[in-house]
């Protein structure tokens, strides 16, 4: 399986170095260049155009540039400095809208996917009842959604019309005006802490699955291990003076992650349907059912994870529909995130941050599908036992 | 799984059929098609969301139909300065009226209020109370306004443009940019899927690796910096999105299906027989990849209908008009808060997106139960 | 994975659970955290800026100087987008110069001079009295200015002469670009040229020029330039000067710490959500009364500029500022910004382009928000190349301007969004606005009809030697124009289809319609035409396809929006032979070469009085109206809403309020 890993990491490696080139080439031929940027304004005279070309080195001949390009990606991921705001690194700017757009996209991939694959499972196994054919209206409408729309419209719904939520952006100005605390540094150490409690929580159900034989007394120390890691990354966040910060940016997350969640996660649930619908012809479930075993045990142990194994394969095709539907949320709901970064870059005609902020989304539809790739080889025990 | 549509027991290609038959062989295989097309649509009608996805389909394609049609007869002669009012761009029938300034608004066919009349002038001059200006009569115009009998069953737009022209017209762009992108798409995908699965060693590692650097590169980002940067067109865009499509994720399903194909027996009895690399991948296997081709066709329309909006949402495309286009307008006029107040500017188009994609999406559903036996309830 | 969906719905109650309980937690905190947050605020801005500007000022949030008139309060402002700098010398010089960041950046920053809103006088900033009078000293001409004293940057040092030659020289040593290159014509090629700016004592300033400056360059350019502070900025200067690249140095440095010597200053920036500027403590304006006399006359505590004070007062205010605190959020998308208007979360949106006509139906509705209408200082114009055949030929861009119904277009097309203009200068610049004239070119074209202009337009073009297959005729029966077709131009050349470049609707739906329409008139005139809807940067690409490139466009329509209001300087910029776009990638894009022009717009930079500038400026209007190398088509007004808690000293002011950077020193709640 380490080889399976390896193999794959280097051919991503490779393919991003492809990508870059081409993500150069491309930018680079586009008509517009900093010179351009000043056309708007009566009161600049020429020179300073010319100032302002030769101290970005747009002087320079193609080939140096692309050369050092790569050259500066690959090593400190030097991306050059921004245009509209220079002379500021592209790398500081878009170091800090990463987090952000990590943090929309994951929560929404992974709760659009769990929602995704568990309505899947019901609509295969309820095929042909009025449960079914609803849920399969509402998935279709949902999946095709204009989504720009939709999203206003959730925006209208929960911030106007009910006030439960506030009308996009990141924070509270008032809240945190003058705050002890940067937003980015309170945002980072949010994340760090689902991390770490998944990253704990997989190394104790790791061990309690190796030190206990019993299916039922493991399945209770996996709930144990989970509360208990939950209640205390719940107590260290009500007994930190961030508490009240980190609330705000949760009630901030909670609109934009529902919108881009109800949307995805249609794909999932098509998907797994068809692959639950698969993997119960096959003759173990015949078997199963034969045997007397419980409908519902077929359903979630038999069936629903053989079924899952398409269907995390395609979650990697899901990813890009998410991606895409994140730039627009970012843009809708005034999420500081890496696809509003790549939409003003548009608009300033800022290619250095533009080039970057592709790059950056590049790099992390890159890591998504490496961690699917990884996640099959565990799921799939052909490639798990080879390795 | 793609022996439904043309079973290859029943194939004859690559044996002199001449010789024992007296039909020519073409009527032959028109025969089995027919027969096969019957009992795939047999198949097909039994899902009912196939056929719904086809009477959508069809109800748009009687839209794209009915446009240069209507501007041709109906339509024909409603000039106002020299345009005609239902040209989708151009079109503008604004029903100026002669309104009395007034303080309060009693009756909006012949009062405007101050502030009103201030957004019609220069901003200059404040209007005074008592005065008469021209103004639009409503702006947009609903489809029904009391007292006024206008041509136009959905209303106009901000810029005085007939909607229900926009919306036929929309379609004919969306039928258009569905089937460039799909075709295009679907064209590349079958020839790379099946050259990549025939040959297979260094050109399949070649291509599939292309393919996995296209699935790698995330669309809507990519298409976002290339509409910012480059005049992007609708023929454009259909075919950027084609190739991208075609060349990422639809060429691997493509190919392991053709490679399914390739190690048929029948192959092998056409290469014994002396068919050319060419006529094999032409004449053998790309018939027996086609319907699940043409399944990808389906969601390759549903993928471009959304990644156009979403670019006409964010203004980056230059396209004469498109649902996206008609739902930008009224976003970047500012209408999209007064929801079904102005129904008619967005609901249209928004409801035309989703049901168009969705019409596709359910016949490309549909298909899949066709073409995948396992999913078929019998 | 899970085990069975028990679990799994157990998890999501959990998840659910974890949540509520944050959000209850915060939610309950609110109302008993502020207050401990303020002071926690207060103590910790302090102990973190500690530049060594900040320690000699402690870092008070409350007014003192201000004069005491209601609560101090925060004046909460929306922007559809965020600042990129917090450096004043990179919003000016570098590739930073957005709307945004001078919404931001520009209330804690004074120049010599500042112009007067709303009647775009010039009146004393950091400069005692009005501008002083050239005189002749040998060969050069030479300007003493006295300065203000006991002007207070707010880290507690005063402001002196060494300020303005430290931002002069910053300026010059740097080779700073933008702003700053045209604010202080150095180099060798101006004219006139500063040759040098020093400091008589701390208190006078002298500058030398080689010619005799007009009001084009002082006070113009050169005295309502923007005064950065030695103190803070010397180090980093000098630091930079020794670099390789002064200017990128200074641009990257950081500018949180900027003194201001404005009613506001910076406080903080949360990026991607909102930047805080804090009312300035130490601001030496506050409390200044100031009245504005209908003829023009600007009084400021007491002392009586351009007139003695006659007619009805237009505005009077004094100077705060009154709110602590100014914040500024960013709505990306606009109707998102319109709901924070309407629930009451931002005070004011402040914008360049204003409400959009959509929005302003629930603005109206709303009940809590007031407006304001404003013409702008703006124009949207068809553009011809008069280079090549037929934009070359002036009856032709006269015919073409005969066959421009522009009435017809902004109100029926337009639907009344947009208001005709036929001058450059826009009638919403009052100050130098020809009415007279403006409404003597509008007489020549307004009200025709069809027929009327069809026919000038045939004169016109007949006159010159065009020639047609088919010519153009009216048809009295149908009240409609036959189109003409096959029109050959004077040197026997048949015109070829001619291509106007408009931008997309989905960027500017006005601009693109328009394009159509005139697409439609010159196919009246037989001229094939071809409006082609194109994305903005292929349009620039074109018009501007760098110095020593041919330049092939027909037509083209954009937009300008036209810099400084108190003297209008961009006819010269626009259309003089120096800014050739082919030469330097100069302005003057459609290729006009007119001595007499040349004459009259280098004269009105020259100009030394006002009113001599205001003749000379409709001297070139007039050669304009006549050689038409643009055609103005329209503009539209700007409609801005606010809170009715908010009390502007004026709401009708030349492009809105957020022209003023919205008043930050002078709104009151």
């Amino acid at each position: 399986m380490l080889k399976y890993i390896a193999k794959r990491f280097g051919q991503i490696f490779i393919l991003f170095y492809v990508f870059l080139a081409l993500l150069f080439l491309l930018l680079d031929l586009q008509p517009g260049d900093i010179s351009q940027q000043f056309v708007g304004n009566p009161n600049i005279p020429p020179e300073a155009k010319e100032i302002m070309v030769r101290q970005l080195g747009l002087d320079q001949p193609k080939i140096v540039q692309l050369g050092n390009h790569l050259w500066n990606y690959s090593f400190g991921m030097d991306m050059g400095v921004s245009w509209s705001s220079y002379p500021r690194e592209v790398s500081d700017i878009l170091f800090s809208a990463l987090p952000r757009t990590v943090f929309l996209f994951l929560t929404a991939t992974v709760m659009s996917f769990w929602l995704g694959f568990y309505t899947g499972k019901l609509v295969a196994w309820r095929r042909g009842t009025f449960i079914e054919k609803s849920a399969m209206v509402t998935s279709i409408f949902f999946w095709t959604v204009f989504y720009p729309w939709f999203a206003i419209l959730m925006l209208w719904f929960f911030a106007s019309q009910l006030g439960w939520f506030p009308i996009g952006k990141f924070i509270s100005v008032e809240k945190w005006i003058g705050a002890p605390y940067a937003a980015d540094d309170v945002f980072m150490l949010m994340l760090g802490t689902i991390a770490l409690v998944t990253l704990v929580y997989g190394v104790a159900r790791y061990v309690i699955d190796r030190s206990s034989d019993d299916p039922q007394t493991r399945r209770n120390f996996h709930r144990l291990a989970l509360w208990s890691l939950a209640g205390i990354a719940g107590a260290f966040w009500a007994f930190s003076a961030r508490r009240t910060y980190a609330g705000d940016i949760l009630w901030h997350t909670f609109v934009p992650v529902l919108t881009l969640t109800l949307v995805n996660f249609a794909g999932t649930t098509l998907l797994t349907r068809s692959s639950m619908l698969e993997t119960l012809r096959e003759d173990y479930i015949l078997t199963a059912r034969a045997k007397g075993v419980p409908e519902r045990t077929i359903r979630d142990r038999h069936a629903a994870r053989n079924a899952m194994l398409p269907v995390t394969t395609s979650l990697v095709l899901q990813l890009a529909v998410v991606i895409a539907g994140g730039v627009i949320t970012e843009q809708i709901f005034s999420w500081p995130g890496l696809g509003r970064a790549l939409l003003g870059a548009i608009t300033a005609e800022d290619i250095p941050v533009a080039m970057g902020a592709l790059a950056l989304i590049g790099i992390l539809s890159l890591l998504a599908h490496l961690v699917a790739d990884i996640t099959y080889a565990f799921l799939d025990p052909r490639i798990r036992v080879q390795g | 799984m793609a022996d439904i549509l043309t079973p290859p027991t029943e194939r004859l290609d690559g044996f002199d059929p001449s010789a024992v038959l007296e039909e020519p062989l073409w009527r032959i295989r028109l025969r089995l098609s027919w027969r096969s097309f019957r009992k795939n649509w047999a198949l097909f009608s039994d899902n009912k969301m196939g056929i719904v996805g086809i009477l959508i389909i069809a109800l748009f394609g009687i839209m794209a139909l009915a446009h240069p049609v209507l501007m041709a007869t109906v339509w024909q002669d409603h000039l106002e300065g020299g345009k005609n009012v239902y040209d989708i761009r151009a079109g503008a029938d604004s029903i100026i009226v002669t309104k009395t300034i007034v303080e309060e608004v009693t009756d909006p066919v012949t009062q405007i209020s101050q502030i009103e009349a201030m957004f019609l002038g220069t901003g200059v001059s404040i209007p005074e109370i008592g005065d008469t200006i021209e103004a639009p009569l409503a702006n947009p115009a609903p489809p029904v306004l009391s007292g006024v009998d206008h041509p136009h069953i959905l209303g106009t737009d901000p810029f005085g443009g007939d909607v229900f022209s926009q919306l036929l017209f929309g379609a004919r762009a969306a039928f258009l940019l569905g089937a460039i992108a799909a075709l295009s798409s679907v064209a590349l995908a079958t020839l790379v899927g099946t050259i990549a699965a025939y040959f297979g060693g260094v050109i399949d590692t070649l291509l599939m690796r292309l393919a996995d650097l296209v699935i790698l590169i995330p669309l809507l980002p990519l298409l976002i910096v290339v509409s910012g940067f480059w005049n992007v067109e609708l023929t454009m865009l259909g075919i950027l999105i084609g190739v991208l499509g075609g060349l990422g994720g639809t060429a691997i399903i493509l190919k392991s299906q053709a490679l399914s194909v390739k190690v048929k027996p029948f192959i092998d009895a056409a290469r014994i027989a002396g068919g050319g690399h060419w006529r094999i991948i032409t004449r053998h296997i790309i018939p027996n990849v086609l319907p699940l081709s043409f399944l990808y066709m389906m969601f390759a329309v549903t993928g471009a209908i959304f990644t156009e909006a979403a670019l006409s949402f964010l203004g980056l495309l230059n396209i004469q008009q498109s649902w996206g286009i008609m739902i930008n307008i009224a976003h970047t006029q500012g209408y999209t808060l007064e929801g079904l107040d102005v129904w008619w500017l967005m609901l249209p188009a928004g409801l035309s997106i989703t049901l168009f994609s969705a019409g596709f999406f359910l016949v490309g559903r549909a298909m899949d139960e066709v073409v995948n036996p396992r999913l078929r309830k019998r | 994975m899970s085990n069975s969906s028990t679990s799994r719905l157990w998890r999501l109650i959990a998840i659910l659970a974890i949540f509520a309980l944050i959000a209850a937690a915060c939610g309950s905190d609110t109302t008993d955290d502020t207050s401990g947050d303020t002071t926690a605020t207060t103590a910790d801005t302090g102990s973190t800026d500690d530049t060594t500007a900040d320690t000699t000022a402690p870092d008070d949030t409350t007014p003192e100087t201000t004069p005491p008139s209601g609560e101090p309060f925060t004046y909460r402002l929306g922007m559809t987008s965020d600042i990129t700098t917090t450096n004043y010398w990179t919003y000016y010089g570098g590739g930073d110069s957005t709307v945004y960041n001078a919404y931001v950046l520009g209330p804690p920053k004074n120049g010599l001079f500042a112009i007067d809103l709303p009647s775009l006088a010039v009146v004393p900033g950091l400069a005692e009295g009005l501008p002083a009078e050239p005189v002749a000293e040998g060969d050069n001409w030479t300007v003493t200015q006295p300065l203000q004293q006991g002007v207070m940057w707010s880290d507690g040092n005063e402001f002196t002469a060494a300020d303005v030659v430290f931002t002069f020289e910053t300026a010059r040593d740097a080779a700073l670009g933008g702003t700053w290159l045209s604010a202080y014509p150095y180099s060798e090629d101006s004219s006139p040229r500063l040759l040098s700016l020093e400091a008589v004592d701390d208190y006078t300033i002298k500058l030398t020029f080689d010619v005799k400056p007009g009001l084009g360059t002082w006070p113009h350019n050169v005295g309502v330039n923007t005064i950065m502070s030695k103190a803070y900025w010397g180090d980093v200067v000098t630091e930079a000067l020794g670099t390789e690249d002064p200017a990128a140095v200074i641009y990257g440095a950081d500018g949180s710490g900027d003194p201001s010597i404005g009613g506001v200053m910076f406080d903080s920036w949360e990026e991607g959500a909102f930047v805080v500027n804090a009312a300035n403590p130490d601001y030496s304006f506050a409390g200044q009364q100031t009245t504005v006399y209908e003829d023009g006359t600007v009084e400021i505590d007491g002392e009586q500029f351009y007139g003695s004070g006659g007619g009805n007062i237009v505005t009077s205010y004094t100077d705060g500022p009154y709110a602590s605190q100014v914040t500024y959020s960013v709505y990306t998308d606009q109707s998102a910004a319109m709901l924070a208007l309407i629930n009451g979360e931002i005070d004011y949106w402040i914008n360049p382009l204003g409400v959009s006509p959509g929005l302003r139906g629930q603005g109206l509705e709303a009940g809590n928000l007031s407006v304001a209408v404003n013409p702008t200082n703006g124009m949207r114009y068809l553009a011809f190349n008069l280079r090549k055949s037929p934009g070359s030929y002036l009856e032709f861009r006269q015919a073409v301007a005969y066959m421009i119904d522009k009435e017809f277009l902004t109100q029926n097309v337009l639907q009344g969004v947009a208001f005709p203009m036929y001058v450059m200068v826009p009638e919403g610049n009052q100050k130098w606005f020809n009415t007279e004239f403006a409404d003597g070119v509008k007489a020549k074209y307004q009200g025709l009809s069809s027929e009327e202009r069809l026919n000038a337009a045939m004169e016109l073009l007949k006159g010159a030697g065009f020639t047609w297959d088919v010519e153009p005729t009216f048809d009295p029966d149908q009240g409609e124009i036959i189109p003409g077709s096959g029109i050959t131009d004077p040197a026997g050349v048949k015109v070829p289809e001619i291509e106007i470049l408009a931008p997309p609707a989905s960027y500017d739906p006005l601009r693109a319609t328009a394009s159509l329409w005139i697409e439609g008139w010159l196919e009246q005139l037989g001229v094939p035409a071809k409006a082609n809807p194109t994305d903005f940067n292929t349009i620039v690409a074109k018009v501007w396809p760098g110095v020593g490139e041919e330049i092939t466009f027909d037509m083209y329509i954009l937009g300008w929006s036209l810099g400084n209001p108190a003297l209008p300087t961009f006819h010269e910029s626009f259309w003089h032979s120096r800014y050739l776009a082919e030469d330097n990638d100069g302005n003057n894009s459609t290729g006009f070469v007119n001595a007499e022009f040349d004459a009259a717009a280098d004269a009105i930079l020259a100009a030394e009085t006002e009113s001599a500038a205001y003749d000379l400026m409709w001297e070139a209007e007039a050669i304009l109206a006549e050689q038409l190398p643009y055609v103005v088509l329209f503009d539209t007004p700007i409609t801005e809403f606010f809170s009715n808690d908010l009390a502007f000293p004026f709401i009708q002011t030349l492009s809105g309020l957020q022209f003023g950077n919205g008043f930050t020193s002078l709104v009151q709640k």
